[in-house]
């Protein structure tokens, strides 16, 4: 009880700096500050990480949404990638883009987007001190708790009840088709000097900016992201209750995953508890859990797990769990149990380095501090629209 | 590993992973400006140049504040033009691009054109120039020697550099012509979205364009006019009076439809060589420009001379400091004070570092003049230094506390620039201006630009104190301002933008001769210019 208390704290502490502090004590920040709190709260003590963490990220991501057309809208008057954007090196980098540039730029020493290099919130090298905190840290537990988009597919699969198509007989193969498509992305960036998921791919150029159709290419392209958002963002995540997009396409998922060994949390199983009951591998967004997983009492989810918490909310047997990825070795060196916890000051350290609150403490603590700005000048677009509508309405 | 070692280890690892995990993360952020510094200076990155223009080979400063043509050039009378939108002050030059990804034309020349000022209002963007941009590009004695339309410029090529290309940027579109005044293909034109640089792409996907690929120098004439639709090679035309319809300070009808060209140096000399006797335009010279990328050289002044300086500026600060002290105790021992000496106690405090004395005394006076603009920027920054020694969390809120006061000043002091142009501001009223601008730029160059993001706010605070001090002759304080423009725009990552406001500090420290002759401040701040300039190497 004292550490999720401390924990809240110490949450309030961060939400305070980086929402309120920072953007200006207003009511619009306080409240936004309030929500998040409250999830945290929620969270750390009911232990249900999955359900308010969906509720952060869909929030972000519509909010997220909002606030950058909303910004475009001020400074272009269009979602369209304007020439002197382009040429200017004004075009926001996110971190889609990480992935298929690191070899280029291994090659050129030249980053292949047209993007501002530092002194913005957007540019290139702030989006590398990010990627590389959280790589190492939470590793691929950013997709689950801190990318701007991911939201827009876990509200989408929460419309339906049911999943009306079950992917989980074709884990393996969604995983095979992930890192494929990554490879052919990585491949085509090095031959093509060009970010080609950007170019070509990306679906969530229908709720950012895109380039204008001028010519065959750019309607061919222009189809494809859209079609990509239909099926992969909407019409898949409803059928198959899964993040099919961040599971399937999504280059910064996939490098997310083969680095994630370096991250200091990790997923277990705990194969002698465990029932093989399945319902771990039926809800698992990413794929990451799968037949074989179990019956091969592997241990572990397979490598694209993203720490969402949905696994270890539902199993009934509490088989799975939270850890620090060195929690073994550590135990090897020193000896299991080596603790005492009938000791209060030993308890309330074994509580307060629980990997589980840790970590929904740091991987929380980037939703927060990524989400502020945008969520916040999101807020206050979506309610100046909402007033201006109803006084519109009340003439 | 007996049990208390074990214990030790286990403890100390979960403990060091408890910080990475939240003290780490969280400062990772806050001090992300600094991580991004660290990150960069190993990574040194760089936008892939086929994206962006290509390759730089060559940028050519022009002097700022010489767009008046031959020399008497004014602009027309009408709302379209802003004092320095036809000031040329950068030409860049970048090498020809093929295959390039996501442009329009893969095969291009990009040539970049900065201005002093751009649009008014970048809603409604005003494209009010005409730029002839002449091209020798095989510096062989073949083209012409002639403007591209008759009746346009008024003026006439050097013979040795006869032009093969001409480009036409005529509002906010361009093309681009053979020596025959024929059509060869249509430029991109593309202002920035403040208006102040023209990006114009020269297509080299027609076999008549692709000389250009193996040019080993391109001589260049770019000349600046203002537009308009319905004259004579698109340019407004000069009377002796401005008009809306024209400009003025015509002198002669051979004089240039010029009001800036590229030069660097001036170019007012080369403008006003026609000659009336033979009837014959100005004749003006070109720019060479190699066209394959060789490193600038760099000035450089001896570690003594630098030494020399610093000690110089020492010596005079100790003797500033001096008198500031006798001044401070004098003005510390009275029992009452005016309201003016109360001003003086707070500065000659914060000039000595004792910050407690120039706050409280900065309050006081607030308290009786709580719209006073000098008192509310000098409290504004006093706030905002508490942040430099407090925790991360005390920091944010005093320097967001500073600015409501320095945002205020600013407020209060708006359209002085604007009396100053028409001769109606008084003293004080600048004063305050600067007081209220030169405190709000020196704390958004101060504070870290990805918390803030007040770099750019700090450039343009800096610009106007410096154009205000430039209308008010005071030379010395406008390349200060023009320096720390400067440094804000480096912050902004407006690299060329710096470089442009800072090589103009350096040309008007160059102008100031007698440094002994001025008031004992102004040597001070002047040397510390002059210093930062020579180890920038913008000055010998």
């Amino acid at each position: 009880m004292a550490v999720k208390v401390l924990l809240s704290a110490l949450m309030a502490f961060v939400i305070y700096f980086f929402t309120i502090s920072m953007h200006g004590a207003n009511i619009i920040t306080w409240i936004y500050g309030a929500f998040l709190l409250y999830l945290f709260i929620s969270m750390i003590f009911t232990g249900n990480i999955n359900k308010y963490r969906r509720i952060f990220q869909f929030v972000f991501a519509v909010l997220f949404t909002i606030s950058f057309i909303g910004n475009l809208y001020d400074e272009r008057g269009s979602m369209a990638i304007t020439q002197n954007a382009l040429f200017e090196s004004e075009i926001p980098f996110c971190h889609l883009v990480i992935p298929v540039s690191i070899i280029p730029y291994a090659l050129t020493k030249t980053i292949i987007f047209p993007a501002r290099i530092t002194g913005h919130y957007a540019a290139i090298v702030s989006m590398l001190v990010i990627w590389l905190t959280a790589a190492l840290t939470i590793g691929r537990g950013w997709c689950s708790w801190a990318c701007f988009y991911g939201g827009l597919e876990d509200g989408f699969s929460g419309i339906a009840k049911k999943q009306k198509i079950k992917l989980l007989p074709k884990s393996k193969e969604i995983r095979y088709f992930h890192f494929a498509f990554f490879s052919f992305l990585i491949l085509m960036g090095v031959a093509f000097l060009s970010s080609i998921f950007c170019e070509w791919f990306c679906p969530f150029k229908l709720i950012t900016e895109f380039t204008p159709i001028v010519d065959i290419p750019s309607l061919i392209a222009t189809f494809i992201f859209m079609s990509v958002f239909l099926i992969f963002i909407v019409i898949l995540p409803i059928l198959t209750k899964k993040r099919t997009q961040c599971s399937m396409l999504c280059p910064f998922g996939a490098m997310q995953s083969l680095l994630d060994p370096v991250s200091i949390y990790r997923v277990a199983i705990d194969t002698d508890k465990c029932t093989s009951c399945m319902q771990c591998a039926s809800v698992c967004p990413f794929n990451a859990i799968d037949i074989d997983t179990i019956t091969q009492k592997k241990g572990r989810p397979e490598i694209t797990c993203a720490k969402c918490g949905a696994c270890i909310d539902v199993c009934p047997q509490k088989a799975i769990k939270i850890e620090f990825s060195f929690s073994k070795a550590l135990a090897k060196k020193c000896g299991p149990n080596i603790l005492n916890p009938d000791s209060k000051l030993q308890k309330f350290f074994i509580d307060l380095l629980n990997p589980k609150y840790v970590f929904m403490f740091s991987a929380f603590t980037f939703g927060v501090v990524i989400s502020s700005m945008l969520s916040t000048d999101g807020m206050r677009r979506l309610i100046s629209g909402l007033l201006s509508a109803l006084q519109l309405g009340g003439n | 590993m007996n049990k208390i070692v074990q214990r030790t280890v286990y403890v100390s690892v979960l403990l060091i992973t408890f910080v990475v995990c939240t003290a780490g993360i969280i400062s990772s952020f806050v001090f992300g400006d600094n991580l991004q510094k660290m990150l960069n200076s190993v990574l040194n990155i760089r936008i892939y140049e086929p994206y962006i223009g290509g390759k730089v080979i060559s940028t050519i400063f022009d002097p700022l504040h010489d767009d008046n043509g031959s020399g008497s050039a004014v602009y027309p009378a009408n709302s379209f033009y802003a004092e320095g939108n036809l000031d040329l002050v950068l030409y860049t030059i970048h090498e020809p691009v093929y295959h390039a990804p996501w442009q329009a034309v893969p095969e291009y020349w990009q040539l970049d054109l900065e201005f002093r000022t751009g649009f008014q209002d970048i809603h409604k963007p005003d494209y009010n120039k005409t730029i002839y941009m002449y091209i020798d590009a095989d510096n062989v004695h073949s083209g012409s020697v002639k403007t591209l339309f008759d009746h346009g410029e008024n003026i006439s090529f050097n013979e040795n550099n006869p032009w093969d290309y001409a480009l036409a940027v005529t509002g906010s579109e361009g093309f681009v012509y053979n020596a025959m005044a024929e059509k060869i293909d249509k430029l991109e034109v593309v202002y920035s979205a403040d208006g102040k640089k023209v990006i114009v792409r020269v297509p080299l996907t027609k076999k008549e364009m692709q000389k250009i690929y193996t040019a080993q120098i391109t001589n260049h004439y770019v000349l600046v006019c203002a537009y308009s639709p319905l004259d004579y090679a698109e340019v407004l035309p000069l009377e002796r009076r401005r008009s809306r319809t024209s400009g003025g300070g015509l002198t002669s009808s051979l004089m240039p439809k010029v009001y800036d060209m590229l030069y660097d140096g001036d170019h007012r000399t080369m403008l006003s060589s026609w000659n009336e006797e033979t009837m014959e335009p100005a004749q003006i010279i070109s720019t060479a420009v190699n066209m394959k990328y060789t490193k600038a050289a760099v000035l450089s002044v001896s570690k003594e001379a630098i030494t020399k300086l610093q000690e110089q500026i020492l010596e005079l600060q100790k003797e500033h400091n001096e008198i500031q002290q006798q001044r401070y105790d004098d003005l510390k021992s009275r029992e009452t004070l005016s309201e003016e000496e109360q001003t003086e106690l707070a500065l000659t405090a914060l000039g000595l570092g004792d910050k407690e004395t120039a706050e409280a005394t900065f309050t006081a006076l607030l308290k009786r003049h709580s719209d006073n603009p000098t008192y509310l920027a000098y409290k504004g920054s006093l706030e905002s230094m508490k942040g430099a020694n407090a925790s991360v969390v005390a920091a944010v809120e005093a320097v967001n506390k500073g600015y409501t006061y320095l945002d205020r000043a600013v407020l209060l002091t708006e359209g002085t620039i604007e009396k100053v142009k028409n001769g109606s501001a008084s003293e004080e009223e600048v004063n305050a201006r600067f007081n209220a601008l030169l405190n709000r730029g020196g704390n958004s160059q101060s504070v870290p630009n990805s918390v803030f993001i007040k770099a750019a706010q700090g450039a343009l605070d800096y610009l106007e104190a410096a154009e205000i001090a430039r209308l008010t002759n005071n030379n010395i304080l406008a390349a200060g301002c023009y320096y720390d423009a400067g440094v804000c725009f480096h912050l902004d990552d407006k690299n060329n933008d710096a470089l442009v406001w800072k090589r103009e500090a350096s040309r008007l420290v160059k102008m100031t001769s007698d440094v002994s002759a001025l008031p004992l401040e102004e040597q001070i701040s002047l040397l510390t210019l002059k210093l930062k300039l020579i180890q920038e190497g913008l000055l010998d």
